[in-house]
């Protein structure tokens, strides 16, 4: 476009009544001048905006917002790293055991030692010392990207997740905690989070030789196998 | 982040949580906008199933790119429900026979939440959303009519200068005048 466009045309182009190659051209135009760009956004957009809101209410159907959610969690959980390794193995059937559930970065070699070794040290318990003889071990779990994270308190035989950013649930819903060892998955807790995203659960199943240990949402309590679309977070021990 | 700290965000300390793939903070910006939002593709397309349509394919690209908000082209409501406009005029541009709803508002249609759910700012919305009506019922009906051809019809100014038989220039003109009376009743405070 040579020159600027006329008042008329940004007008026009505001609410997208322009035809298609004016519609480009003026858009082409915004981006590199700001004299227009501020017409745009300091006079029309605002006005714009308004019209967007003149429409008369109504009410979406609660359908609605269950499936944009669901896709949202679905695509969440799939970005994790964490469920991502959950994910992929979930759709290899043959795989159980922790194998099951393990990241996809642990799972790779090729995505490099450094990337490995972060996660490892983040999964290198401390021991704290009671007197002279340690009692109690404090595995940290490594914040997944939402935020989530927490520790894992073990004692001779019995053991406590303490979590943080867990995500508020609706009503009868929860989450569901699952551990794996050699021998398999099995449910642990469930809980329901704190006002303040925290929670404390006891997983007594992770004071034995448990090698990791999983969070999925889940609509009740009592379910048998993890919703892996629906994982929160996971940790390998 | 925990929900209640996610609802006390402003909307542009929302987007970069929504960026980074946090599904809570995508779930407080569906409660903020998704009325709006399904309201507006209602208006265009003018049936449920295909607003409930637009409305999730319009969000779900929102989740997908949250990171190309930028804060100083507008307000994050004002890029929302331009993305489903365009979303909805590309449900009508597709379906050609392109018969888009530019009747009035059947007002029997619309079901409205009990006034005793409305969150104030809700309330307030609504409340401003009559008042644009009435000034767009305000304005001359030429510029109210071509206002309303363009941005709820997606005519673009020479479909709609055939469909009147009146000249492109004068049509641009109107759109112009429109949008400037309702600019200048925004800064009268008509709407704030």
């Amino acid at each position: 476009m040579s020159g600027h466009p006329s008042r008329d045309d940004l007008a026009a182009f505001a609410i997208g009544g322009l035809d298609e190659r004016e519609q480009r051209s003026v858009a082409e135009h915004l981006e590199g001048c700001d004299r227009c760009a501020a017409e745009m956004r300091e006079r029309l957009a605002p006005a714009v905006a308004v019209l967007a809101e003149s429409v008369e209410q109504v009410e979406p159907p609660d359908s609605l917002r269950e499936s944009v959610m669901a896709t949202v969690h679905q695509e969440a959980a799939a970005e994790s790293p964490l469920a991502e390794g959950a994910r992929s193995d979930a759709e290899a059937p043959a795989r159980r055991g922790w194998r099951a559930w393990t990241p996809a970065v642990l799972m790779r070699p090729a995505v490099g030692v450094a990337a490995l070794a972060l996660v490892v040290a983040g999964l290198i318990g401390y021991v704290v010392a009671d007197g002279d003889e340690a009692t109690t071990e404090t595995v940290p779990l490594a914040e997944s990207p939402a935020g989530v994270g927490g520790n894992l308190v073990v004692d001779r035989d019995s053991a406590t997740l303490h979590m943080h950013g867990m995500g508020q649930l609706p009503e009868g819903d929860v989450y569901q905690v699952w551990v794996a060892d050699s021998a398999g998955v099995q449910p642990s807790a469930a809980f329901v989070p704190h006002e303040d995203g925290t929670a404390t659960a006891a997983v007594p199943e992770a004071a034995g030789d448990v090698t990791e240990v999983m969070i999925t949402h889940e609509r009740r309590a009592g379910q048998e196998q993890p919703s892996l679309e629906r994982t929160v977070f996971g940790a390998k021990l | 982040m925990n929900l209640s700290e996610l609802q006390r965000l402003a909307d542009e300390d929302l987007m970069p949580r929504i960026a980074a793939k946090d599904p809570l903070a995508f779930e407080v910006f569906y409660d903020r906008h998704g009325g709006a939002a399904f309201s507006l593709a209602y208006r265009i397309v003018g049936n449920r199933q295909a607003a409930e349509d637009v409305t999730q394919e319009a969000l779900i690209s929102i989740w997908r790119s949250g990171a190309r908000f930028d804060r100083a082209r507008g307000s994050v409501r004002a890029w929302t429900l331009g993305i489903v406009r365009n979303r909805a005029i590309d449900l009508l541009r597709r379906d050609s026979g392109r018969a888009p709803k530019l009747a009035l508002d059947s007002e029997e249609l619309l079901e409205k939440r009990p006034a005793d759910e409305l969150t104030e700012v809700e309330a307030l919305r609504r409340e401003t959303a009559r008042e644009v009506r009435g000034a767009l019922s305000d304005l001359p009906d030429e510029q109210s009519r071509v206002i309303r051809l363009a941005f709820f019809g997606g005519f673009s100014h020479s479909e709609i200068a055939q469909m009147l038989n009146e000249p492109l220039g004068t049509i641009k003109g109107r759109m112009r005048l429109g949008m400037d009376k309702i600019r200048a009743s925004l800064a009268e405070g008509v709407y704030e």
